[in-house]
């Protein structure tokens, strides 16, 4: 078995950055008139908190955090795409680390694990809201009604195996895109290594990094936006009876 | 259900190709390791790979008519 350092070193930093400053704001938060930063962050909290309203049908106290921890810590990972992509690793190769993969989401194995909980704590729900019986009866009766028991089952299950593919596989789609759109672009001063003619490439790479920055800013605020939609809507899919 | 309906899933439309993408991929998936637990390789594999393909299209559809559907 292999483990991606890089990956769970780098998320679990993230992580701990989120907790920190998330903690430091609860503790300086005031009544009365709060500061920029405070104010930045319960605006985030309020955005994620009417994105659960919206979306999600029943009661849980779960969900919400849940949905916050996910947008924060997914737009962190995200964001470290927009470092520029050879500073992190040759640092590293100076310290020693000769491979070193900065963007957790680019690496399958981040969003696969996190669709993966989703998965499994839309399974429970699933078993505990519906019961093992009305859970089995959705596997049953499904797509074509009750003339077409086998096939409804292996749809149903393709179609719940299908989720936390789609929902992996996109983050890390977009996320591995990106970067590589990056990479690709830093190729083209990196042309100069064969030659200083190349550098009449150097201003062209300027603006298309510039360019590209400004839209991916996007991209990783819109990724973390729908990965976390996505689980309340499946979550919420697992608490509502008649599906 | 009995509140309004909730708006989230509209937001599947942004990546409707990875919706049909993945059904695919499950079917394959779900029929590999039926094959593998099963001893009865290439077939039930495509067969639901076949129906990936066909559940995927027809979800798309579904989706694309009525956004708020689950």
């Amino acid at each position: 078995m292999t483990w991606n350092i890089d990956t769970i070193v780098i998320s679990v930093l993230l992580g701990i950055l989120f907790v920190t400053i998330g903690a430091r704001v609860a503790k300086n938060a005031t009544d009365g008139v709060p500061g920029g930063f405070q104010n930045f962050v319960e605006s985030i909290l309020e955005f994620v908190q009417t994105q659960v309203k919206d979306s999600f049908p029943g009661h849980n106290p779960l969900i919400a955090p849940m949905a916050l921890t996910i947008f924060v810590w997914v737009w962190l990972m995200n964001f470290m795409d927009l470092i520029p992509v050879d500073l992190l690793p040759v640092i590293g190769s100076w310290l020693g680390i000769h491979y070193l993969k900065v963007v957790p989401t680019t690496d399958l194995n981040a969003p696969m694990a996190m669709a993966l909980t989703v998965f499994l704590l839309s399974l429970y729900f699933n078993l505990k809201v519906k019961g093992p019986v009305g859970y089995l009866k959705m596997f049953l009766f499904h797509p074509f009604g009750k003339f077409a028991m086998p096939a409804n089952i292996v749809m149903t299950a393709i179609e719940e195996l299908a989720k936390p593919l789609s929902l992996g596989l996109r983050l890390f789609g977009n996320m591995f895109a990106g970067e590589l759109v990056f990479l690709l672009i830093a190729l083209l001063g990196g042309a100069a290594a064969l030659g200083a003619g190349m550098l009449i490439w150097f201003p062209l790479q300027v603006v298309l990094d510039m360019g590209w920055l400004l839209f991916h800013i996007l991209v990783i605020t819109l990724q973390a936006f729908i990965f976390m939609v996505l689980t309340i809507v499946y979550l919420g899919m697992a608490h509502t009876a008649d599906h | 259900m009995t509140k309004s309906k909730p708006k989230g899933p509209g937001l599947l439309l942004i990546s409707v190709g990875t919706v049909l993408s993945s059904m695919v991929v499950a079917g394959f998936l779900l029929g590999y390791w039926v094959d593998a637990w099963l001893g009865t390789a290439p077939i039930v594999m495509l067969l639901f790979g076949g129906m990936g393909v066909v559940g995927g299209f027809l979800k798309v559809y579904r989706l694309l008519n009525d956004p708020n559907m689950q």
